[in-house]
């Protein structure tokens, strides 16, 4: 009698092991679709050799932090999958500019550096982050809004043009859409491969009967 | 016209005629002016005379061509009547608005009078009257739309917020019964751009509460859509018969054996990016369209009957 009544709460068990171990199979799946999305859309776009938000410096940390998230929960009695979007990634720091990317930007942007801001402005940027917080002053990133005082700014007070945002105008690109759109597609698919799966092995520790 | 394109124009039409339909204004006796260079042979094309910002003749904007929708808690939003659509064919629908645009002129005692719809055409798009005789010192009342409404990317910054931009983008194609049918499921964004934080969340608001636990009928636009190229209601411009003006209709034929559009999975958030926003007290600048942004996704479904041929 015993070994009946432990059998849903075994099988039960057997089945979760199961989700964390084919959604733990996935996930690296997942990364890789997403990176390669990242590749597809971003990489490769931007030919103006002095721009500094090319999406090519940001790779590595884009993966890094890719890398750190915890795709699969099994601390409940649920387990869970969950794929990071555009409000859940961390795009603090330097990845700022990749949101920017990724949201789309209506307009025509210039990239300037902090130093020349002030000497147009005669202030500092408030409440917004550089690109890069610990570059030196002159190399220190904002995105401004390419405007008529800008644009006159460029002959009369810096003498030189300022690089032009290369994502200028540019619709959104979600690079982290891809991972959702392809567990959107499979879940299904993992979820009754793992019920299969849990059931053999039920099967097995009830006497070795096999499927018929 | 292919299914995906009725479904984008379709949910077009329910957010900008529909949802949308509070954020119209009145502007009351604005000056006509006589476009010399558009006149031709017994045509005399006046465009609107107006200092708006934003202005009512910016893309995705321009004047109703209906009257207000009236059984708004119904699922059929405006009452079909029988008419005749573009072609000319018996139809049910909606006919041109009534009393979103009136034209008067000065009379030869002075006094201010309004002019018979059936004597003019009206361009809803760029704002025009098109009237066969000469008017004297014409004016307008007018509704229009205060949000734009455009469906792509590239046309946002056209217009002066608030925008928005509709993006139908995936396409999900699956059976869901024994036999034939399909379910298609498209992922649609809806970004908004708003000209500070308050109009943002009224629009946002809005357009959620349009859209969660929603759906709108799918149309079949037998003789196209509303408008035609040239900014006049369909079949208006080539009516032989005067009489026939104003008989014609939109024709809100339905797609057949397609259910409705369905809207799930409807999620909003603000969108804050990282860019500078150079708003100087010294400076003329137009207000900036990345300031306020928000977006709305959503799932959007119906199930077709329809055989494969």
């Amino acid at each position: 009698m015993d070994d009946i009544k432990k059998i849903p709460i075994n099988f039960k068990t057997i089945v979760k092991n199961q989700l964390i171990q084919k959604f733990n199979g996935v996930v690296p799946e997942i990364k890789q679709i997403i990176m390669q999305t990242y590749d597809d859309l971003l990489m490769g776009v931007v030919t103006d050799r002095n721009s500094k938000t090319n999406p090519v410096f940001y790779k590595d940390e884009f993966e890094d932090r890719l890398n750190k998230i915890k795709f699969v929960d099994n601390m409940s009695t649920e387990v869970t999958i969950s794929i990071p979007d555009m409000e859940t990634f961390d795009f603090s720091g330097r990845l700022g500019v990749l949101k920017s990317i990724m949201e789309g930007t209506v307009g025509v942007y210039v990239e300037i550096s902090a130093l020349d801001f002030e000497n147009i402005f005669n202030k500092q940027p408030i409440n917004i982050d550089p690109i890069d917080n610990y570059a030196p002053k002159k190399d220190v990133i904002y995105i401004i809004k390419y405007t008529s005082k800008v644009r006159l700014a460029e002959n009369n007070i810096l003498d030189k043009k300022l690089v032009r945002y290369p994502f200028s105008n540019s619709p959104p690109m979600d690079v982290l859409q891809a991972g959702q759109n392809y567990v959107d597609g499979n879940i299904d698919m993992w979820i009754n491969e793992s019920l299969q799966e849990s059931e053999d092995i039920l099967i097995q520790g009830l006497g070795g009967l096999k499927r018929p | 016209m292919s299914s995906l394109r009725k479904e984008d124009i379709s949910l077009y039409l329910y957010l900008k005629d529909i949802i949308l339909n509070e954020f119209t204004e009145i502007e009351e006796h604005s000056l006509l002016e006589l476009m010399t260079d558009l006149c031709g042979m017994n045509s005399y094309v006046y465009e609107l005379d107006t200092n708006l910002i934003p202005s009512p003749k910016e893309r995705g904007r321009g004047w109703r061509y209906f009257d207000p929708p009236t059984e708004i808690n119904n699922c059929y939003y405006y009452t079909s009547v029988s008419g005749l659509n573009g072609d000319g064919n018996i139809a049910y629908g909606t006919p041109e608005q009534s009393s979103m645009v009136i034209v008067y002129e000065v009379s030869s005692s002075g006094t201010l009078d309004i002019i018979p719809q059936s004597e003019y055409m009206i361009d809803y798009i760029d704002c025009r009257i098109v009237s066969e005789r000469k008017l004297n010192s014409p004016y307008v009342t007018y509704t229009w739309n205060y949000i734009s409404v455009v469906d792509e990317w590239a046309a946002v910054e056209a217009a002066e917020p608030p925008v928005i931009v509709i993006d139908i983008q995936g396409t999900d194609k699956s059976g869901y019964q024994l036999g034939g049918g399909k379910q298609t499921k498209r992922k649609v964004d809806i970004h908004i751009f708003a000209s500070n934080p308050a109009e943002r969340n009224d629009i946002v608001e809005k357009l959620y509460d349009g859209l969660f636990n929603r759906s709108c009928v799918m149309y079949q636009f037998p003789t196209g859509t509303i408008l035609d190229y040239d900014g006049t209601f369909y079949g208006r411009r080539d009516s032989d018969t005067p009489d026939n003006k104003l008989s014609y209709l939109f024709d809100r034929e339905e797609v057949n054996k397609v259910g409705r559009l369905l809207f799930d999975s409807v999620v909003a958030r603000h969108v804050n990016l990282p860019l500078v926003m150079t708003r100087g007290v010294d400076e003329i600048m137009l207000s900036d369209l990345n300031a306020y942004r928000s977006k709305i996704s959503f799932d959007m479904f119906y199930y077709d009957d329809r055989v494969i041929n």
